[in-house]
């Protein structure tokens, strides 16, 4: 670009130097004219003052010889309109002598002879008055002043007509000056002009030239600059092709492919191949190339990296390359590619510093690989060197993905197995673990029944406890079938009215209730949650059922119910809470995000709260009670299986709530579940 | 009123306790109904279809109420359900399945199929007695029957 620039002020400057000379000649050449022409008007002006002159002194002739004739005329014949002519003249002949005097200003000699004549003149005027005087008194005039005055006249006559002829010896000289200064401005003009108009011309036509020249060279510079940026551009296009390229193709293979037949067409090249070396091995492993003509090296072919980098040593990762290189220099698997190839270029694939192999161009032409396509394969090896890498991370990747994905289904197949066996344990538990269980208890109640009475009291008991294990053992089984069946059903979580819920638990309870006499207190209205309507009574039931069974003896159960609309803080998200305990086990936060609960950050919560006066749990125990089979109390004080609070943990599980307590031992339990509230349209 | 003492009741069960305990709690309901008892589902069918060795009607005459187990050797009950239902002949016939199985898919598969009521076999004698009982007054007594034959 700074070539061009110089190029271009070169231009301008002798472009004005073109301009600014012939301009600054043709003022000169006026400059010169018209002094000369002042010149010759000045002296042209003499010319005409002399004429002038010669006029003037002529017409003062002819009023001096108008006088004389005037008065001679009256003098002979006595008749005085002779008169009139001297008369007129006598009035001009003053004026014009002195205009003649300022004329010849200049010319001393005229202006002594002027008044040499302007003498005579005077002498000879003062004649005429006593002459016309003496006409008029006596009729005759005197010869001898008549003679005199002739005389004068005749003096006069002579002093004008050399007077005269000086002039027109003056006017001779100056009209020579003026012809020869015209010549002289004529001839001076012309040669001036054919001089300078040579000078400009030979001038101008040397600053055409050197212009031209000028702007020939800032041409051929722009036009070279212009071939190189349209090199450039279609380099750019080519490597902007090639990266398309890569990114489209699936296989290294297609890349290289892709790459070479859009480099082929920048740099010209019989041969174009890539190969990579497991330097593990020793082996060079032809990828892909495009090739004209026969090619030793197919696609997939392996070589020993020797036959691409001589001398190389197993592991020891080496690299050189080779560009424009005659054949001898070029590596032996070139050598072997045929008599054709005279020129090889060799450009490692590199990515950081790890040798990844090389790409290989040869050319019959003897003289191929200028700078400008060494740089354009060096170029793309870059590109296919990141290609290639990115094509192994992709297959490792997908490798990986694939393993990921099989892991994944055998996992599902196992999950699904272990399910499909849950399921069938579940269902024998329930079809077949019961059967026995109705024949102890059938028959030991018919034993009691039709042979009790051969029974002694101890022989009744026995029977009696068999009745109750049993009974026992069915309850339980039903409780564990209860709680398995919540990890095996779907749920899907839709708005439920909390309040008709509790309700409806209550009613389910009410045998209990009026059997216990327990005070119930709902505080209403209870708001809508997002849960799973049979799940949420399963675990209500169980929550109410210990708030009324846990009591101390003879004291009234008081169960009191309300909710609490709240934000979860980010400590209860995370599960750390000092005195509750945070029952969500298994559930992810994960899970927790999940569609169940739309909107998860600004979610508000229900917390419903179920609290009794019963016998309260220690801390120590919190945590426990919530797992399956957990009992702090006997059969005897407190019945149950000790699932209850298993299936209230588990059912907010499914749910996506929590659960926990707040007790101390003796002072009742306070325990609560959270859950969703159902947004308001719902 | 007809005598409802008359009409066979057909068991479908393979566990003999179950079937000395339904026997002995139809016994002590004092229901004199006959009980007629098979022991797996293919007996049931073979029955039900007048097959040998059931074809004598008048020692096996077609019940008036089945008491179905689901879980029977050879075929299961809902597996005679199946077919029963598919049995022009037959396919009124009231059908109270009595299993030991609270689990939905079994109950919702057995309605799905045409059972007419479902019942758990309770634990405790007592409540096998007063469920008997019930079963009596409500299907053999109230509840009207259907014709067997089309039309």
């Amino acid at each position: 670009m700074a070539l061009f620039e110089t190029a271009q002020t070169n231009f301008r400057r002798r472009l004005t130097r073109a301009i600014a000379l012939p301009f600054i000649l043709m003022l000169a050449l006026s400059g010169i004219l018209f002094l000369q022409l002042n010149h010759l008007l000045s002296v042209t002006r003499w010319v005409d003052h002399t004429d002038r002159v010669i006029a003037q002194a002529n017409y003062t002739q002819r009023l001096l010889l108008d006088m004389e004739s005037g008065i001679r005329g009256y003098l002979v014949t006595g008749n005085p309109s002779f008169l009139a002519p001297y008369q007129a003249s006598s009035l001009l002949i003053d004026p014009a002598f002195n205009d003649l005097r300022s004329l010849i200003s200049d010319n001393p000699r005229q202006i002594q002879r002027l008044k040499e004549l302007r003498a005579i003149y005077e002498q000879w005027n003062r004649y005429a008055p006593s002459q016309i005087a003496r006409k008029q008194r006596s009729g005759d005039y005197q010869f001898s002043v008549f003679n005199t005055r002739r005389h004068l006249m005749d003096a006069m006559r002579v002093q004008l007509a050399s007077f005269i002829e000086t002039e027109e010896v003056l006017r001779d000289v100056r009209t020579d000056t003026a012809q020869k200064t015209t010549q002289l401005t004529i001839g001076s003009t012309l040669g001036l002009t054919v001089g300078l108009g040579s000078l400009l011309a030979l001038f101008t036509n040397r600053q055409l030239i050197a212009v031209a020249k000028t702007y020939k060279h800032a041409l051929a510079i722009a036009q070279e600059q212009t071939e190189a940026l349209r090199r450039s551009a279609q380099r750019l296009e080519a490597l902007h092709q090639i990266d398309r390229a890569i990114l489209a193709a699936h296989s290294p293979a297609e890349v290289v492919r892709a790459a070479l037949s859009r480099m082929q067409r920048l740099v010209p090249c019989q041969q174009a191949f890539v190969v990579l070396f497991h330097f593990e091995t020793g082996i060079a492993h032809v990828i892909a190339g495009t090739v004209n003509g026969d090619f030793p090296f197919p696609e997939g072919a392996t070589l020993q990296i020797d036959e691409f980098l001589p001398g190389f040593v197993l592991g020891q990762q080496r690299s050189y390359s080779v560009e424009n290189a005659t054949i001898n220099r070029c590596p032996p698997a070139i050598k072997r590619m045929g008599e054709g190839q005279s020129n090889c270029m060799t450009i490692p694939l590199r990515v950081e510093e790890n040798l990844l192999g090389e790409l290989i161009l040869s050319a019959t032409e003897p003289t191929t690989f200028n700078p400008e396509h060494q740089e354009i394969a060096r170029e793309v090896a870059d590109q296919l060197a990141i290609a290639m890498q990115q094509a192994e991370l992709r297959e490792q990747l997908e490798q990986y993905n694939a393993q990921l994905e099989q892991r994944v289904s055998d996992r599902t197949v196992q999950l699904q197995e272990a399910n499909a066996e849950l399921e069938a344990f579940a269902y024998s538990v329930s079809h077949d673990l019961r059967a026995p269980l109705r024949a102890m208890q059938g028959f030991s109640s018919a034993l009691l029944e039709d042979y009790g009475d051969s029974f002694d009291v101890i022989g009744q008991d026995y029977a009696q406890r068999i009745v109750t294990a049993a009974q026992r053992m069915d309850i339980l089984i039903q409780d564990l079938l209860d709680y398995s069946r919540l990890s095996r059903t779907e749920i899907r979580l839709q708005p439920i009215h909390l309040e008709a819920v509790v309700i409806e638990v209550l009613a389910q309870l009410e045998p209990e209730v009026r059997q216990k006499q327990v005070q119930v207190a709902v505080e209403s209205p209870l708001p809508q949650v997002v849960g799973h309507r049979t799940t949420l009574i399963q675990v209500l039931t169980n929550l109410l059922n210990n708030a009324m069974k846990f009591i101390a003896p003879g004291v009234q159960p008081q169960v009191r119910v309300w909710a609490e609309v709240r934000e979860r803080g980010e400590a209860e998200e995370q599960g750390i809470v000092e005195t509750r305990v945070e029952t969500r086990a298994i559930a992810s936060i994960a899970e927790e995000s999940e569609s169940h609960q739309p909107s998860a950050n600004s979610q508000l919560w229900v917390r419903l709260w179920i609290e009794d006066n019963g016998i309260g749990i220690a801390p120590e125990h919190q945590q426990r009670i919530f797992r399956v089979f957990e009992r702090l109390h006997g059969i005897e004080s407190y019945p149950g299986t000790g699932i209850g609070l298993a299936i209230v943990r588990k059912g907010l599980e499914r749910m996506g709530g929590y659960a926990g307590v707040e007790s101390q031992a003796n002072q009742g339990s306070r325990f609560w579940i959270d859950l969703p509230k159902a947004r308001d349209e719902c | 009123m007809l005598n409802v003492s008359n009409y066979t009741i057909l068991l479908v069960e393979d566990d003999s306790n179950d079937v000395f305990l339904i026997q002995r709690a139809f016994r002590k309901a004092n229901l004199l109904n006959p009980l007629q008892v098979v022991e797996n589902g293919e007996a049931a069918v073979f029955y039900l279809a007048g097959k040998q060795p059931y074809s004598d009607r008048d020692r096996y005459p077609l019940p008036a109420l089945i008491l179905l187990d689901l879980k029977l050797p050879r075929k299961s009950g809902l597996e005679v359900l199946e077919w029963l239902r598919q049995q022009p002949d037959l396919k009124r016939l009231p059908v109270v399945v009595l299993t030991s199985s609270e689990e939905n898919r079994d109950i919702n598969r057995a309605y799905d199929l045409g059972a007419n009521s479902y019942l758990v076999k309770p634990v405790a004698f007592e409540a096998l007695l007063d469920m008997v009982k019930t079963l009596n007054s409500y299907w053999l007594i109230f509840n009207q029957r259907p014709k067997l034959e089309e039309g």
